[in-house]
């Protein structure tokens, strides 16, 4: 699996997380606060990668500082502990 | 980067019938535009609707907050000010309610007649003393477990540590914004005002409400409804209906 190919794994599992969370994201370049993304939202959203991608995988710092879905998969990829799901 | 107005300004609702006008909402202490988001669908074709985020949450996370009314009213009457041109109407909650009252201040000098509504809910009025003891000099964990206790903030992000230390700045300026205000003018607005208290709210009742009755000079009601300080989010279709009638009355061209 090339680096590109898993970046977008997660882009495209991130994009489905913000979905689900009732945020109008529906590609990378989409912003998570200009989505609609709150502070609830954001903590949601860290729970749930923190599931996926292990403890500290997105610190919040990240995610405020630079919060587009192509950004937020690229600081999940830097931390992640546990590789990203297969498939999708 | 995004503009000023884009930092400042989240767009909830357009208009989709003229003439229309822009209600202008100011969150709680703490609280998120994207509140009011949710009531785009409850409002009345004529009115469009925009919140005013302020610093310390969400995209604006990073910056500074503000220590006193001055800079923060600067700041957002310069942002505001397209919009006060037009004919709208001012919506605020607890914190959100004095900003609001502050804003109507502004645009009846710089722009009378514009402001045809103040609504404010869940806040005491200019001259009423502050209720309870002061909340905003408590160490973090007891301000954060009164911030529970009040409801409003969700539990889920009071219980985030890591969240927490992120957004207390804010919540707690905004809290110790709202503490110290009082009546900054010695005179009330020429806007009629609608005040909205909750039936159960121990923080902001009838008795600190009915108060702002002296801070209009164009008439005054006060409205109980059900729900306690944050009834506007738990509570919100009466709430919607009470903005419809009001604005149905007041958003037209003539004058009132």
């Amino acid at each position: 699996m090339s680096e590109i190919a898993n970046d977008q794994r997660v882009e495209t599992w991130l994009i489905g997380v913000c979905q689900e969370l009732g945020l109008k994201v529906t590609t990378a370049e989409d912003d998570f606060f200009a989505a609609g993304g709150t502070s609830l939202s954001a903590v949601k959203l860290i729970d749930r990668v923190e599931e996926v991608f292990g403890e500290d995988a997105l610190p919040p710092d990240d995610l405020f500082a630079e919060s587009s879905i192509r950004a937020v998969a690229s600081v999940i990829q830097r931390n992640q502990s546990r590789p990203a799901p297969a498939g999708s | 980067m995004q503009s000023d107005h884009d930092r400042w300004i989240l767009r909830c609702k357009q208009a989709s019938r003229s003439p229309s006008i822009t209600l202008i909402c100011f969150p709680y202490a703490g609280g998120s535009p994207e509140v009011f988001r949710s009531w785009a669908e409850g409002l009345h074709d004529s009115v469009e609707v925009i919140a005013v985020r302020l610093p310390g949450r969400g995209p604006r996370i990073k910056e500074v907050v503000y220590a006193s009314w001055g800079p923060l009213l600067t700041d957002i009457i310069a942002v505001l000010s397209p919009y006060l041109e037009r004919p709208h109407a001012l919506y605020g909650h607890s914190f959100g309610g004095r900003l609001a009252y502050e804003v109507a201040h502004h645009a009846g000098a710089e722009h009378p007649g514009r402001t045809r509504r103040l609504f404010v809910s869940g806040c005491r009025s200019p001259e009423a003393p502050q209720a309870r003891p002061y909340m905003h000099d408590l160490p973090d964990d007891v301000f954060r477990d009164v911030l529970l206790h009040m409801g409003g903030t969700p539990p889920e992000l009071l219980n985030d540590d890591r969240l927490m230390r992120l957004l207390l700045p804010a919540i707690r300026s905004e809290i110790r914004l709202a503490e110290l205000w009082g009546d900054r003018h010695g005179t009330g607005v020429d806007v009629p005002i609608t005040a909205m208290y909750g039936r159960a709210d121990p923080i902001d009742d009838e008795l600190s409400m009915d108060g702002w009755r002296g801070f209009s000079r164009r008439g005054f009601e006060l409205i109980e409804l059900a729900g306690g300080h944050f009834f506007p989010l738990t509570h919100r279709p009466q709430l919607l209906d009470t903005l419809n009638s009001r604005l149905g009355a007041s958003g037209g061209p003539a004058e009132l």
